[in-house]
């Protein structure tokens, strides 16, 4: 049995809508909706969706940047929700992130050293002397060297600057990074670096990643696990191959073969062109969410019914009507 | 549309900028050609040039951009006026920062339609508008001309921008990452109408774009560009199957799939140059693992190596390519 790091329960994050001229709470948008899912100790857990889907607000609710209005996370056991600040500061010591743009995650006025130096010293009670040794080994951990200390963020190239704020996240040795689109605003060679680094320190330090793209492709080269959330909503939960090679929600099944493809295999069945728009997260579809667009619609039941879970093996949950429990 | 050796400076505070280096390439009546590069390659300097669109402190060294008998470089710019808009329309990536927010669909539409068609009145424009945007596949789109922007999702607002590009009837729309913006199940929606949409009016395309797997769904040929020179042009089927220039073999392997997972993924070593200083001969020379004295004196011209593939190297790698 795998240790779980992150066990999230039944989480609801909603955010108010005001209106009007007295402001008053008009309605919510459900950004996630009753979401519970599990990451091991140690694996890749790629988490897919298209914008507006929640998978940002999920791991913001995860690093508790935003209040989750119920549920549970536990974090190494601990739930997230009940603690108060000061453990929570602690706890965050555990978990941190790499967003997507590097140049809007450095500070520009902050040379590379005392930005990776930050964790360091609101953390721990290392010497200036320490710190820089420390931040001279964190960049040699992710390629890059001593003569990138004493440099500002835009000396730097995009690549670089990514591994800078990968650097910066692994100071504290975290037991989760979460990874929310590494690789988007990056040249296609550049990605492969990055991609190449990453599954290196996972491997090699052990690492627990939460990673957050719509770029498929990283998804199936680096994901151990895969969720695919669709308005606020986990559609289906499986291993990497369960996902990618025999996908069960329709919509997995269309995000996948929308996907332009650099090497079509001859298998490639036609493309599956959903109709319509992705609906409001502040008014989402009755009954099953994914109803008004999916091209396996089987009747009233999914626009009436809302779908749970259903466990279709040990490793792969899925919600729609199409599997009965 | 044919660019002929195109040669263009940036001239800036911190020094002059060598952005395109020689560009030559034409786009066919009909087809769909890629131009397909990293950032700062001078995809969108060269889509720019084309429409005499370029800065002030941009110089044109040298080219020629003929278009239907004109030379789009040497022409007053009253008459490229004429051309650009009317024969030749642009798609660009964010279609919200295209859109005016504060006026109604139907207002931005009829007001480029008054250019078209100058003696119709209101009534007989507000029609053609709701024809064009039915073309794009908008429903309803009666409705959709009393809306403002911000109302519209970004397939939709693509949509639009596509009825105002198609609204004169052009024979060549330039669409420079027309669907980068938008989330993939839609930009699939937006990609299929593209195609139709160009069958339909026999248009030609020249797309930019950076998305190596649009390229091979939509082009029917591709131009590859490294720091501001093609370095090899050829049909869809042969870049991908048959790459022979060292950058294109590069570039195509460094592509993350699922198929490479458990390998270490191949990128090409070093980075992109500098273009205030640029190396001399092929610009690709320092990152080359083919590099031959030859590479560093003179920038080789795009040569036919079989019929209709070009590539621009003196020392084409002997070694049948594969991606791993």
């Amino acid at each position: 049995m795998t240790d779980t790091l992150v066990d999230i329960q039944n989480l609801k994050v909603y955010f108010p809508i005001r209106g009007g001229l007295i402001p008053r709470v008009a309605g919510y948008v459900k950004a996630v909706d009753d979401v519970t899912l599990n990451i091991d100790k140690g694996e890749v857990f790629g988490l897919v969706g298209e914008s507006g889907s929640g998978k940002t607000t999920l791991a913001r609710a995860l690093l508790r940047l935003v209040e989750p209005n119920s549920g549970h996370i536990l974090f190494d056991g601990v739930d997230l929700l009940k603690i108060g600040k000061g453990s929570l500061k602690h706890l965050r010591k555990d978990m941190q992130v790499v967003f997507q743009n590097p140049f809007l995650s450095l500070n520009p006025r902050m040379i590379v050293r005392n930005q990776i130096a930050e964790p360091l010293t609101a953390h721990t009670k290392m010497s200036e002397a320490e710190i820089t040794q420390r931040a001279s080994e964190l960049l040699k951990l992710v390629g890059l060297s001593d003569e990138h200390l004493w440099k500002y963020s835009i000396e730097l190239s995009g690549g670089q600057a990514q591994r800078v704020c990968i650097a910066r996240a692994l100071a504290l040795s975290p037991k989760l990074v979460i990874l929310d689109e590494p690789t988007s605003s990056l040249d296609v060679s550049v990605q492969a670096q990055i991609l190449n680094l990453l599954e290196d320190l996972q491997k090699r330090l052990g690492l627990t990643y939460l990673l957050i793209t719509h770029d498929l492709g990283v998804v199936e080269y680096i994901a151990d696990r895969v969720a695919v959330m669709y308005l606020g909503k986990i559609a289906e939960v499986g291993t990497f191959s369960e996902i990618f090679q025999d996908p069960a929600h329709p919509y997995t099944e269309a995000l996948l073969s929308a996907v332009p493809k650099v090497d079509p295999a001859p298998t490639d069945k036609a493309r599956i062109i959903l109709r319509g728009n992705i609906p409001s997260p502040a008014s989402p579809p009755t009954g099953c969410r994914f109803h008004t667009r999916c091209q396996k619609y089987i009747g009233d039941i999914c626009r009436d019914v809302e779908p749970n879970l259903t466990t279709l093996s040990a490793t792969r949950k899925v919600a729609c009507h199409l599997y009965k429990p | 549309m044919s660019v002929e050796d195109l040669v263009v400076n940036f001239h800036t505070v911190d020094g002059t900028v060598y952005a395109l280096n020689g560009v030559g390439f034409k786009v066919r009546k009909g087809e769909v050609l890629g131009l397909v590069g990293e950032t700062g390659c001078g995809k969108t300097a060269t889509s720019l040039a084309m429409l005499r669109l370029l800065p002030e402190n941009a110089e044109v060294l040298s080219g020629r951009i003929l278009f239907e008998g004109h030379d789009l470089l040497a022409e007053r710019l009253d008459e490229v006026a004429k051309i650009r808009g009317r024969r030749i329309s642009m798609i660009f990536q964010d279609p919200a920062s295209s859109l005016n927010p504060v006026f109604k669909i139907g207002a931005q539409l009829i007001d480029v339609l008054k250019i078209y068609y100058p003696n119709d009145d209101e009534k007989k424009l507000t029609k053609i508008a709701q024809e064009k945007l039915a073309m794009t596949e908008l429903p309803d789109a009666e409705s959709i001309m009393s809306l403002y922007p911000h109302e519209l999702s970004g397939g939709m607002q693509q949509r639009v921008i596509m009825a105002v590009a198609l609204s004169s009837s052009p024979s060549l729309v330039i669409a420079d990452e027309p669907t980068t913006a938008l989330d993939v199940t839609i930009q699939a929606q937006v990609l299929a109408l593209l195609k139709r949409l160009k069958d339909a009016l026999g248009l030609s395309v020249l797309l930019i774009t950076h998305n190596l797997g649009l390229v091979r769904e939509l082009c029917d040929r591709v131009a590859i560009m490294y720091a501001g020179s093609i370095v090899e042009l050829a049909d869809v089927q042969r870049i991908f199957q048959n790459p022979q220039h060292p950058y294109t073999r590069g570039l195509l392997s460094s592509v993350v799939t699922g198929r490479l997972r458990g390998q270490t993924l191949h990128y090409i070593a070093g980075m992109v140059p500098s273009l205030f200083k640029p190396p001399s001969g092929c610009r690709f020379n320092p990152r080359c693992p083919y590099v031959i004295p030859a590479c560093r004196d003179k920038r080789p011209e795009l040569v036919e190596v079989e019929p209709d593939h070009y590539v621009a190297c003196y020392n084409i790698p002997t070694e049948p390519w594969w991606r791993t």
